[in-house]
Formats: C-alpha cells, structure tokens, sequence
C-alpha cells in the first residue's frame, strides 16, 4: 500500500529537497490530496514530464514493482 | 563494515598480534634454558655447599686432632664417641651446621671412623651424636654404604663424592680423608651430606653465594638475551601496526574526504553532472557520498528545469 509520505520519503531519497517542491505541484496539478495505490501511476506519469527528474523517477518506479 | 570497526579491528589485531608473539617467543625460545638452568643449578649449588661444608668440617676436625689424641687411650669406639661429645668439637660443628635461621640449609656432618672393630659413622641425630655401625646404615641407605666402601679403600687425603637416597630424601654426599689421621691404627674420613637442590645460605659466606649467582647469571643470559630480542619484535611489529593504521586511515577516511569535497565544490561551480565517488561504500564515507549525491540531484532538476523555463 503505497501512501503519500512514503513516496514522498522515496521521491527526497532520491532527488533531494527539490523532490518535494515538484510532488506538490504535480498533486496539485492532478487534483488529489493523497497518494494510493490507485493514483500512483499517475502521479509517476505526472512527475516524469520533467525530463530531468524522469530519469530518478524511473528507479522508484521499478522500487515499486509498477 | 563502519569506518570504526574496521580500524578497531586492525589495532586490536595488530595488537592481539603482538602480544601472542611477544608471549610465545620467549616461551619456546628459553625453555630449554630454562630446563638446562634448573638442572646446573640444583647440581652445581649442591657441590658448592657440600664441597665449602666439608673444607669447614675438615678445619674443624683439624683443629682437634691435638684434643683428639688426647683421648687416645685405646682405639675403639667408645673413645671416638667421647671424642664427638666434647662440646668444643660439638660446638664448633653445631655452630656451622645446625643454626636456627630457617633459611641455613639441612647439612649433615660425621665422621667415619675405619679400624679393626668395624666401620662406624657417627652423625649428629635429633641433637645428639650416635655412632652407627655400617649394618645400620645399609639398613636406611644402600648408596651411603656403597659410597663408604669406596671410601675404606680409598686413599688418604682423598676425596669420595656421591648421590644416594637417605630415607626419603635424595642426597648428595662427600667424604674427605686427611692424610693427617690423629687416631692411631684407626683411619676416619669427614662426611658432609646435603639435600639435593638445596640453596645457598650466607651461612657459606660471599664466595660461595657469588659462585651460586654466576652460575644463575651464566644459564640465564639465552634468556635475557631472548627476551631482549621479543621486546625487540614486538616493538617493530608495534611500529608496523600504526603504518598499517595510518595507511588505512589515510586510504579509507582523508583520501575519500579529499574527494568528495573536491566534487562538492565542482558542484558548487556549477558542474551539476559530476559524479559523486564512493556511493558504492557501505559506511560513513558512502553515507555521505550518497548525501551529496541528492544535493546534487536536487541541484540538477532545479537549475535545468529553471534552463528550460527561461
């Protein structure tokens, strides 16, 4: 069961503070509050617009088993 | 493994190291000196004794032949026995040879009488002096009567040493004839015996203290000399265990550091794609090679995703 401070935890751990920065934005883009295990995908989707963070975000995707 | 247990590990093994070895060398190195030292001393300090006591003994008796040939009125038994009451004879040995220090070896002394009659020994015994027949001696020490059938066809002025078990305790004797025999048709032969091992007492003065101390001194220098040669071991072996410690210092904590923060600063310069070393360690330099990396990361995304926007 994926929630929203365990990705977020993942996401830091792999890019640092600026992670968090760009979680916000896309949750707020996508319009939800928390991450589960039905949205997770989409926000994975959402952060890898950003060609530069696609790259990091890629590892927690295979973290995930997604 | 953690920076600490690994440099606690290479002291407390190159210590560990050092004391086994510093412990062992000398073990297998002395102990044959050792051995050969326990058994020259016990031989040596007992003829030293028994040869000073009998030169006494034989000074004492010497010195009473005038008093001896005064109680010459016949040969036998009877007048010897006289004779070794006489409490300057017997004072004179006793001052010698029976003193109350606790420290002043068991010495036995007589005299070995040899004439017609038998051959008799008279030895002080529970503070008295009892000539006893050869048969009584056999009865209690086959060696000692041995010893005293070489010494009735020995010589004068000679000298008969042995090794013989007396009751239950092994002794070394020594029996003197003086050519100066003051007993007419009797010959007699001064005998001093000894435990075996005994130690030397200030009752036999310096000389024979010194002679003892030279010959520990003697057997003992392999062992000086190899406990010279384990501090030296040991103190190379401790000289090499801190290259080793500063060498794997130096490799796995200041080089690292040196690293890294060389590659903070070119971070720092704007090179955002340099790679950060030593991700792969799996103690406190990784830790923070791993740290710098997501600063970094951070820095990348932030300033190209700025790049794009502008």
């Amino acid at each position: 069961m994926v929630t929203t401070e365990e990705f977020e935890r993942m996401l830091i751990k792999k890019v640092g503070p600026i992670g968090k920065v760009f979680l916000k934005k896309a949750m707020e883009s996508l319009e939800i509050t928390e991450i589960n295990n039905d949205n997770v995908e989409l926000v994975i989707e959402t952060l890898k617009l950003n060609p530069i963070m696609k790259k990091y975000v890629v590892e927690i995707e295979e973290e995930l088993g997604l | 493994m953690r920076l600490a247990q690994k440099l606690t590990l290479t002291l407390v093994g190159g210590l560990i190291l050092i004391v086994v070895i510093m412990a062992a060398y000398p073990y297998f190195i002395t102990e044959g000196a050792v051995s050969k030292t326990r058994s020259t001393v016990r031989t040596t300090t007992t003829k030293i004794i028994t040869t000073t006591a009998l030169q006494d003994a034989k000074s004492v008796a010497l010195a009473q032949s005038a008093l001896i040939t005064s109680y010459m009125t016949n040969n036998n038994v009877t007048t010897v026995q006289k004779l070794l009451k006489d409490p300057v004879i017997r004072g004179a040995l006793s001052k010698i040879y029976y003193s109350s220090n606790p420290q002043v070896i068991k010495a036995r002394i007589g005299i070995l009488i040899m004439n017609s009659t038998g051959v008799y020994l008279a030895y002080y015994k529970m503070g008295s002096l009892k000539p006893e027949s050869i048969k009584d001696i056999a009865s209690k020490s086959e060696g000692l009567v041995k010893l005293i059938n070489n010494v009735t066809r020995a010589g004068t002025a000679t000298f008969v040493s042995g090794i013989y078990k007396f009751g239950n305790s092994e002794r070394f004797g020594a029996f003197y004839i003086p050519s100066d025999q003051p007993i007419k048709e009797t010959r007699i032969a001064i005998w001093v015996d000894i435990p075996r091992g005994s130690y030397v007492t200030n009752a036999f003065g310096e000389l024979t203290e010194q002679d003892f101390i030279n010959s520990i001194l003697q057997e003992l220098e392999p062992i000086r000399k190899a406990i010279g040669t384990s501090v030296f071991v040991g103190a190379i072996l401790s000289i090499l265990t801190i290259f080793v410690l500063v060498y794997r210092v130096n490799k796995d904590i200041s080089l690292p550091i040196v690293k890294l923060a060389e590659v903070s600063n070119s971070i720092a310069d704007g090179e955002i794609e340099a790679t950060v070393p030593y991700q792969d360690r799996d103690d406190e330099i990784g830790i923070l090679a791993k740290a710098i990396e997501r600063v970094r990361r951070s820095l990348e995304i932030a300033v190209k995703t700025l790049e794009e926007f502008t």
